[in-house]
């Protein structure tokens, strides 16, 4: 039976949990992935509002094992949960920003044949270094969330935007994901996995889509999905800019007042969460008193484009 | 892995409407909604189950509404995990599905009958003086979950997408990023002294795709057909350039309408002696937008095709109204000629059936280039003919 196949619900993300203003997590920004005491590094708190629903869909991704594909409006919080959960589980988190050039294998990792050869070429000092193919290979995200686990210690995986990707890249990931383990083609026996008794070591992957193209079925099929929504309700918008430490109640109002009704508005790009989060943090930072909030200053932290900020400044000053 | 005990008839029935929908859905998805059931999610309402259902399911907002409607229609068991407390046997008695909306009708509060007297303790109603709307616009019900308010068009999103994934045209273009090791290895070989690794272009589909769509007049049932599937192209094929031009019936009248009178039979349908006369489409104009508002000269149009691209043409060829038009028959060969002479392989797609073009002017259209149902087959055979595969027309152009 395959490691994902297994139920494990022993860890359990609770978005309501009180946490620390920091943690000590492990390091991910090292090549390698250490054995044994790995380096730790302060991590500070990540504010995230998420809804029951959200945390019901992440708790079943870990529990089935599978990513978790979440769709939603650009700037709703999609990129960002995944530091919340990583936050709040106190694992570290390997970050893949996907590229339009990026491959499937960059995810596992990368052989860098051209230095391997230079140094075969120039021979002296390096030369030792040349019979250990082991030097010129570096374990990219998945890689060493993998390997992390092999070592006993688990980890989140954010694949973020992974529809700019070519359309190959979900598909050469398939049997990777499934079976949670790899090898080196480079080198012989070198094989990472996922203990096969241990559902508690599986990476818990969180993969966005901007939906800009479609994914092959194949992949979609694995995932569990979830829609993230703009927040329904004045009250959650006040919520999470509370928690993003807009302190002024008046200044929230006014700010979730203008946001409200320009989402009424026909614009081209509707503004999202983190660009009402920018411009709110700015209003209060220079101390914009909350009663000129109406007249929209610094409206290019909200809306980016002139058509709509034109169409936005005549809706809202003639109600 | 047995399954020890049968699943319940539900999830048949729930399976069997997700799949007519198009969601493809198997045993597997079968076995992980036990999963997780067995795991303790989705235990605590029906909701939860059928957003369990949606999270394991649906990979979209368009199916996760159909995932809600299909839970809607069936009957779902109500889960009873509290065995302490007892269900209520009847439901209670506030359950008016109508009460509280207003559309309630009291038979006593019809018209009173003309020699009651009325009742004279209360006051008499006053007019009251309204600005504005006097009343609420009136609503049109609840709002009903069992409804599926998603389009379902007789081609799903990932059929259009497989089909024209295969419109691939793989070039080595751009800088030069990709190590090529064979090549740098032979290199030092031949050589043997060291020199700079041989770098390669990366490789990218250059596949260009021209579609041409008719549009108003006998396609407008076809529109939001059409609209999904250009849609699913665009999202679905990573193709170099997608253009899309609409016209109506015909982008242009052809110069050449003198050659119909040099027909010999009046009465057959065919242009064939006259059809090498024929001069490709030098005038006419497309749009850039579907509702016709915005001319594009066609033959801007063509100028900016490059060899080997690919055009589809998505258009009932007048098979809709079933009549047969000599003149439209000339004026789409002068088009394809057009379209021939710039270098592009021309396809194509009629939304209706192989067996309505009979004795139309499709029918002669199909005769001279391959033309194919807007059906799933025809759609990869469409893809064969774009990619260069040879297909045998009656007369070709």
């Amino acid at each position: 039976m395959q490691t994902r196949h297994r139920v494990d619900t022993s860890t359990w993300f609770d978005a309501t949990a009180r946490l620390p203003a920091t943690r000590l997590i492990e390091a991910t920004d090292a090549d390698h992935v250490a054995a044994a005491n790995p380096p730790m590094r302060q991590v500070s708190y990540e504010p995230y509002l998420a809804t029951a629903e959200l945390q019901a869909a992440v708790n079943l991704a870990i529990g089935l094992g599978r990513p978790l594909l979440l769709q939603g409006d650009p700037g709703v919080g999609k990129t960002r949960l995944a530091y919340a959960v990583a936050y709040a589980l106190g694992l570290p988190i390997e970050q893949a920003y996907i590229k339009s050039t990026s491959k499937g294998r960059d995810l596992l990792y990368t052989y860098d044949a051209i230095r391997r050869l230079h140094d075969a070429q120039l021979g002296g000092r390096r030369r030792g270094a040349v019979d250990d193919p082991r030097q010129y290979v570096r374990l990219g995200p998945l890689g060493r969330a993998i390997a992390r686990a092999g070592h006993g210690r688990r980890s989140v995986l954010l694949i973020d935007e992974i529809d700019k990707a070519d359309l190959d890249f979900p598909n050469d990931l398939l049997r990777e994901l499934d079976e949670l383990a790899f090898e080196i083609d480079e080198l012989p026996h070198a094989r990472y996995a996922v203990p096969a008794d241990r559902p508690d070591l599986r990476p818990i992957i969180i993969v966005t889509n901007n939906e800009e193209k479609a994914l092959p079925g194949a992949f979609l099929r694995r995932c569990i999905f979830h829609y993230v929504e703009f927040p329904s309700s004045a009250e959650q918008l006040d919520m999470i800019l509370q928690l993003h430490g807009i302190g002024e109640a008046e200044l929230r109002r006014e700010v979730i007042d203008v946001l409200v009704r320009l989402r009424e508005v026909d614009l081209a790009r509707r503004p999202g969460l983190s660009e009402l989060l920018d411009w709110a943090g700015f209003l209060q930072a220079v101390g914009v008193p909350a009663g000129e909030i109406g007249g929209l200053p610094y409206l290019g932290a909200l809306l980016k484009q002139r058509g709509d900020q034109g169409r936005a400044v005549e809706r809202l000053s003639h109600p | 892995m047995t399954v020890p005990h049968p699943a319940p008839p539900f999830v048949y029935d729930l399976v069997t409407r997700l799949r007519r929908r198009g969601l493809p859905l198997g045993i597997d998805d079968c076995a992980s909604l036990r999963q997780a059931l067995a795991a303790g999610f989705g235990l605590a309402s029906t909701e939860d189950l059928a957003e369990l259902c949606v999270a394991l399911w649906a990979k979209s907002v368009g199916e996760r509404e159909i995932v809600r409607a299909a839970f809607a229609q069936v009957e779902v068991p109500v889960w009873q995990t509290d065995v302490a407390e007892e269900a209520s046997p009847t439901p209670p008695p506030t359950a008016d599905p109508l009460a509280g909306d207003g559309l309630r009708m009291d038979p006593q509060d019809g018209p009173q009958p003309a020699g009651e007297q009325p009742a004279t303790g209360e006051p008499a109603p006053a007019a009251q003086h309204v600005t504005g709307l006097a009343m609420q616009p009136p609503s049109t019900g609840s709002f009903d979950p069992s409804l599926v308010i998603v389009p379902q068009y007789p081609l799903s999103e990932r059929e259009i997408a497989q089909a024209w994934r295969r419109l691939r045209r793989p070039v080595r273009t751009g800088p030069p990023v990709e190590l090529d090791v064979v090549a740098t290895l032979d290199r030092y070989a031949r050589t043997g002294v060291a020199s700079a690794p041989v770098l390669v272009p990366a490789r990218r589909n250059t596949a260009r795709l021209l579609v041409l769509v008719d549009r108003q007049g006998s396609m407008t049932p076809f529109h939001n057909f059409v609209d999904h599937l250009i849609a699913a192209i665009r999202s679905a094929g990573r193709l170099d350039l997608i253009t899309v031009g609409y016209f109506r019936n015909v982008p242009g009248r052809s110069r050449d309408q003198a050659l119909l009178a040099d027909l010999p039979d009046p009465f057959s349908p065919a242009l064939d002696p006259v059809l090498t006369r024929v001069a490709p489409l030098a005038t006419g104009r497309l749009y850039r937008d579907p509702d016709l508002t915005e001319p594009h000269p066609f033959a801007a149009a063509v100028e900016q095709v490059s060899a080997g691209t690919a055009a589809v043409i998505i258009s009932d060829g007048g098979a809709a109204r079933g009549g047969f038009d000599t003149g439209r028959l000339l004026d789409t060969t002068a088009m394809l000629k057009a379209l021939r002479a710039a270098g592009c392989a021309v396809a194509w797609l009629n939304p209706l059936p192989a067996a309505r073009w009979a004795g139309t002017t499709a029918g002669q259209i199909a005769r001279h280039i391959p033309m194919q149902p807007l059906t799933r087959e025809g759609m990869y055979r469409t893809v064969d003919v774009l990619r260069g595969h040879p297909e045998r027309t009656e007369r070709p152009l």
